[in-house]
């Protein structure tokens, strides 16, 4: 079997898997990340187990450039077959429509058929090459490695849609060294051409902001642009205006600018510095920033387009903007006033983690509630920028007068307004403020607060400026308690309560009680629009959105999974059973193995975002570096011999370095995070290489082992793992919601330890079995 | 001895009744059959959810929403969901529809103002009660649709308007109330401009196809207030009947 095919086709599959997250989170959101991943390592599970239908293994042979042929037919027909699911799939409407679960799972088993082929084929491929599993295995890793970075790199210029069209002559080249016969391959090569040329594009919601603003009359368009961060479109109407919540006694002219969206989501504004609006943001809660107190240097963490920088410069202020995305920070310079405002293109996280600017006047941070949010592969709502250790580093950067900004749209029942405010009141704690409720000020239009974070107590002057600012604009001053008239809300209001309760230094029994977990994110838990409880899944869940309801979507995932796993894994290998119950190795080892490397992987997809600002990179670059770790590690296994003590001891090493892992990366993340950019990156890649060479090792050890003992269990070892590796996938993803990424570590080394147990059962097992 | 016309008397009689009869059977047969399903409605949905204004009552049971709503949709045209009607768009509940017209207290002599027609329901509903309904749509299918409907269903108070609802109906200010059915992030001041002192506006704020809340702003002389007053949940339980492909 030849290593440039496995090569080939684990390009493919990898590939495939990162396109079609971006195509989806366009078309639906970037909910659906953790479906795609799923149905990928169902297929290569199902894909392994199949195979034992064959009663002779010799045949297998016959079938490897078949299934890469129709590998190559099935990539190329995917678009075709999920358009109309597609149109007319809706994930917001799956907690109330429960045909849109048909429909996912029917789309879930049309995205199947080339992962589950091209698996089949490296099924093949690794049975009948069992005994050099080494380097196969190798170019299997390599192969996928490339092919993460090689389809990120393709997503700088081309859509997801139009990056697909390739993928499915990979499919084909990888099928050229296995010799199918020419006829087949020619045929089979029409067929793929044609069903490209007739592929239909991609379908995008029309519950989307920009399915919305396309409909409205005069609309012009720009775009889309591609990038790996998301496609950017630009929308103008005259009826597409951009005031938010605007005070109630402004009278004057409300912009109508560009409007900016991410993969469909509204995601900024171009609004002209020469427009006769251009101030907007004065009369609404977003210029108590400037209201409180003159601001000469100010960092404007990602901005959403120009409005605040319009304000900014108007104020005088000198402003420093990071903007994450590379295409909006092109569009957005040609608007800024250069001796005004550097505008920097970085995450903005990442950014607080390395400037070195002079100590600020004010940082302001990105609105967040209904209109604001992250948008990109934050299938569970994590958000980097609003943590503890994030808001607390922020602190430090001011003056001594200094302060941060935050804006956050008032939902119903209240969660983001009541998390934002006791995330910034552990944060100034954090920095050693013992009395926070003296260094925040909050107002409150109709529909958002804007909150103050002071380093110093508020004096008398700035509050004065403040409630005269809201007099002037109509707005309430809701802290300090007792500033003037309430003109918004509603009977019953329990806003202001629940703000005494997060300001006086006593929330416990509110964070206890209330429905909604609102404590404020940290690192380890990153997820700022999480709401849900342990338990209380059916608390008031109507007015929760799909992005909001992480935990019940994860579940039902894994339901759905286990159920497939059983149907499409595990039923083929039924008949091999009783070989399974015999020897207990093949069951615990390679579950230890498929469950552990997943676990370890989501983890460390976390943990360096920080270090390389956006999830999409980070999750390539991890992947890419474990995978050429692995493949280095499974290249060498071949010295080794295959014996159980062996691998016990290897499944014991790792799962020691699990436990280590959070202690070594600590420091080495903290280091780095000061370095230049191709330092960080190609640093933190040659560490994560280095920790997974001994992962690579004992897969190709096990299989061996079991080549010499038991061949017949070689398909269940592999459905095994991938079945395990399916599951822990949401898994992992559930833990970390609930209990941290911290947790993941202990699952991570218990895994392992699993498999260790498994190396150890093969040493004592029965002689019978022998 | 009896007079021969007497006898006659009896058989007029059930002449008469049999005429009655098939009478009314003939109007039985032609009565409204959703006419059930309306009132059901009324009572489950709206008075059995504190909706009490007799006026708001009364004008959800003359309504026929099912009217206002695709053929394919007609089926669940009184059900307690809002229907997806194309383009994007839903009619609302049945609930919030009845909410919105009692939170701002229509009245036999007013004139109302509603941004977003949609399909025209509200604009029906207030038209119930009102002297004069305003309506103002910006996607043209849709004022055209709603413009249609409204004529079917037989409303001779209700104007129609295709353009951008942002700057209300100037010549028709002020306005006695507003009522916005699209939801958005402002609240455009030409619209607070056009409520008349003493006025109520309701609007729902939030991003369109998910959780909203509906805010009743009102205005005294130059004060100005809004109540948040409920979350609304604008999510259409079936798929818009057109996607969009680019």
């Amino acid at each position: 079997m030849s290593a440039l095919s496995v090569a080939f086709i684990s390009f493919l599959l990898l590939a495939l898997q990162i396109v079609w997250m971006q195509a989806l989170g366009y078309a639906q959101g970037h909910h659906l990340a953790y479906v795609v991943l799923s149905i990928a390592l169902l297929g290569f599970g199902a894909g392994g187990s199949v195979l034992t239908l064959w009663s002779r293994p010799a045949s297998l042979k016959r079938l490897f450039a078949p299934c890469l042929l129709l590998c190559a037919l099935a990539t190329a027909l995917v678009p075709q077959l999920a358009h109309p699911l597609l149109m007319g799939l809706e994930v917001d409407l799956l907690h109330v429509d429960h045909s849109q679960w048909l429909r996912l799972v029917i789309l879930g088993g049309v995205m199947f058929l080339p992962f589950f082929l091209g698996a089949a084929s490296l099924t093949i491929a690794f049975s009948l090459g069992a005994g050099t599993i080494g380097p196969l295995y190798a170019a299997n890793l390599a192969g996928s490695a490339v092919g993460a970075v090689a389809s990120l790199g393709l997503l700088h210029f081309a859509l997801p849609e139009q990056v697909m069209p390739w993928l499915a002559w990979i499919a084909l080249l990888a099928a050229l060294p296995a010799r199918p016969g020419k006829a087949v391959f020619f045929l089979t090569m029409l067929a793929v051409g044609v069903a490209l040329a007739l592929s239909p594009p991609l379908p995008r919601s029309p519950y989307k902001a920009l399915s919305y603003a396309l409909q409205l009359p005069g609309v012009e368009r720009q775009g889309p642009l591609p990038h790996p961060l998301g496609r950017v479109d630009i929308a103008q109407s005259s009826v597409l205006r951009f005031a938010p919540d605007l005070s109630l006694y402004y009278t004057g002219p409300v912009p109508a600018p560009p409007h900016l969206f991410i993969d469909g989501e509204a995601a900024g504004h171009l609004l002209n510095p020469a427009d006769p609006a251009a101030l907007i943001l004065a009369e609404t809660p977003r210029a108590l920033a400037f209201a409180a107190g003159p601001v000469h240097t100010l960092l404007c963490l990602a901005p959403g387009g120009t409005p605040f920088l319009n304000l900014a410069t108007a104020q005088g202020a000198q402003t420093v903007a990071v903007e994450p995305h590379p295409r909006i920070t092109t569009l957005i310079t040609p608007l800024i006033v250069a001796d005004r405002t550097r505008l920097k293109q970085s995450d903005p996280r990442l950014f607080l983690a390395q400037a070195d600017l002079p100590p600020l006047d004010l940082i302001l941070f990105p609105d967040r509630g209904m209109f604001g949010g992250p948008t990109g592969l934050q299938t569970l709502g994590e958000d980097t920028l609003f943590t503890v250790e994030a808001i607390s580093s922020a602190l430090r950067m001011l003056t001594p007068t200094g302060r941060l900004a935050f804006n956050v749209w008032l939902d119903e029942p209240l969660r983001h307004a009541p998390r934002m405010v006791h995330l910034i009141v552990q944060s100034l704690r954090a920095t050693g403020i013992e009395q926070p409720e003296d260094h925040v000020t909050i107002i409150r239009g109709w529909g958002s607060l804007s909150i103050l974070a002071d380093r110093q107590p508020l004096s008398l002057e700035t509050l004065e400026a403040v409630i005269h600012f809201a007099e002037a604009k109509g707005f309430d001053v809701l802290w300090p308690p007792g500033s003037g008239e309430r003109r918004h809300g509603r009977a019953g209001d329990s806003l202001e309560s629940m703000l005494a309760q997060l300001l006086s230094g006593h929330p416990e029994n509110l964070l206890r009680t209330y429905p909604f977990d609102i404590r404020a994110p940290t690192d380890d838990r990153p997820f700022f629009h999480q709401f849900l409880r342990l338990g209380t899944y059916d608390a008031d869940l109507d007015f929760l959105s799909i992005s909001e309801r992480g935990p019940i979507f994860l579940l039902a995932l894994l339901l759905l999974l286990f159920i497939a796993v059983v149907l499409v894994v595990f039923a083929p290998l039924w008949p091999l059973r009783a070989s399974l119950s015999r020897a207990p190795f093949t069951l615990l080892y390679f579950a230890g193995l498929g469950a552990g490397f997943m676990i370890f992987e989501v983890a460390l997809i976390q943990r360096f975002t920080l270090l390389w600002g956006s999830p999409v990179t980070s999750a390539a670059l991890v992947i890419t570096a474990l995978l050429c770790g692995m493949s280095v590690g499974s290249w060498y296994s071949r010295r080794l011999p295959a014996r159980p003590v062996v691998l016990m001891g290897l499944a014991l090493g790792i799962a020691t370095l699990q436990v280590l892992m959070p202690m070594i990366l600590t420091p080495i993340i903290t280091f780095l995070l000061a370095t230049e950019t191709v330092i960080r990156i190609g640093g933190g890649m040659a560490v994560l290489v280095l920790a997974a060479l001994p992962l690579g090792l004992p897969f190709p050890l096990g299989i061996r082992l079991l080549n010499r003992d038991t061949p017949g269990q070689i398909p269940w070892a592999c459905g095994i793992d991938s079945a395990l590796a399916v599951l822990a996938a949401p898994a992992a993803a559930l833990l970390a919601l609930h209990a941290g990424y911290s947790s993941l570590a202990i699952a991570a080394t218990l895994a392992y330890l699993l498999a260790a147990l498994g190396a150890f059962s093969f040493i004592f097992r029965p002689k019978s079995n022998r | 001895m009896i007079h021969p016309k007497l006898v006659l008397i009896p058989f007029l009689g059930a002449a008469i009744m049999a005429a009655l009869i098939l009478a009314g059977s003939a109007a039985f047969a032609q009565a409204d059959p959703t006419e059930t399903a309306r009132q059901e409605m009324v009572r489950t949905q709206i008075a059995g959810r504190d909706i009490h204004d007799p006026l708001v009552l009364a004008a959800m049971r003359n309504t026929k929403r099912h009217l206002f709503v695709p053929e394919a949709q007609q089926r669940h045209a009184y059900e307690d969901r809002p229907l997806a009607i194309g383009h994007g768009q839903t009619i609302s509940q049945p609930y919030i529809v009845a909410l919105m017209t009692e939170l701002v207290r229509p009245r036999a002599d007013a004139r109302v103002l509603e941004i977003g027609s949609g399909s025209g329901y509200q604009a029906a509903v207030l038209a119930e009660i009102v002297a004069q309904v305003y309506t103002i749509e910006i996607i043209p299918p849709l004022a055209k649709w709603a413009a249609e409907r409204l004529e079917l269903a037989g409303y001779t108070n209700v104007s129609v308007q295709h353009g951008d609802g942002y700057y209300g109906w100037e010549e028709h200010a002020p306005f006695d109330a507003i009522v916005v059915t699209a939801a958005a992030p402002h609240i455009p001041p030409p619209l607070i401009a056009q409520l008349k002192d003493g006025g109520r506006m309701i609007i729902p704020v939030g991003s369109p196809f998910r959780t909203q809340q509906l805010v009743l702003v009102e205005k005294e002389g130059d004060h100005i207030t809004t109540r948040n007053m409920l979350p609304v949940r604008f999510v259409p339980f079936t798929r818009a009947v057109e996607q969009t492909e680019h």
